[in-house]
């Protein structure tokens, strides 16, 4: 997988129309769709449910208390990746969050 | 647990840490050899990590802290990084679900392993991630 340019932003009025996207979700159990491609898809898509795709495949099952983040910027996976202000080629990190502690 | 069992599940988790993972989260490793991971986080404070994951996952790894030389850390943020010293290592420590030096702490004997390990997430991987993450919250990107 090459390391992609940008995920910039098309802009506000390009948020309701449909841009075609290249997209990767990088787990702590493997990559989706895989190590050496991209998943396609459009900027219309919600996030959730490209999420919900690759934990199908990854075998993840429980994924309530994880994070996205794309360049460390958390997204709201409910919303579409326009509505996040993605678009092109995303990585997005999915991991369980982290946790507290203290002794 | 049988070493060559520990070892195979080892390998397993240990191929979760590709090339693309660990781009993505701006890690170095330094080395991989059974039982121990050894990366870098990097950015503007870089926090090098040896992970003894002997016995995995029986055993919850055992975080060693060090600076990008392999020097010992100082100047630890507080939060889940401890520079005081672990009362059974004697060393700085991380503690945090998850990792052998909480769950041997006096002041976690009751939170156990066991209610974690088959998690999403608490996996080598996982606990590396969410080691980095609150790292980079603590002393910035």
């Amino acid at each position: 997988m090459s390391t992609p340019d940008a995920s910039g932003s098309a802009g506000a009025d390009s948020e309701n129309k449909s841009h075609p996207m290249a997209i990767a979700v990088i787990t702590t159990s493997g990559v989706f769709p895989n190590l050496d491609d991209y998943r396609r898809g459009y900027s219309t898509e919600v996030v959730r449910e490209l999420l919900a795709a690759a934990a199908r495949q990854l075998g993840l099952t429980n994924t309530a208390d994880w994070v996205a983040t794309v360049g460390n910027r958390p997204i709201n996976e409910a919303e579409t990746f326009a509505a996040n202000d993605l678009y092109g080629i995303v990585e997005i990190e999915w991991h369980k969050r982290e946790g507290g502690g203290g002794a | 647990m049988h070493e060559a069992l520990a070892k195979s599940n080892f390998e397993r988790e240990v191929a979760n840490l590709s090339l693309v993972f660990t781009r993505c989260h701006r890690w170095e490793v330094n080395s991989i050899e059974y039982p121990v991971v050894d990366v870098t986080f990097n950015g503007t404070r870089p926090l090098r990590v040896q992970l003894t994951c002997d016995n995995w996952p029986e055993l919850p790894p055992s975080a060693l802290l060090l600076m990008p030389d392999g020097s010992p850390p100082v100047g630890l943020p507080g939060g889940v990084f401890h520079q005081d010293l672990h009362p059974t290592t004697g060393r700085p420590f991380v503690c945090m679900r998850g990792f052998r030096e909480y769950h041997t702490h006096s002041s976690h004997l009751t939170d156990l392993w066991d209610t974690y390990r088959a998690q999403d997430g608490m996996n080598v991987a996982g606990l590396l991630t969410q080691l980095c993450v609150a790292w980079r919250t603590q002393v910035g990107l």
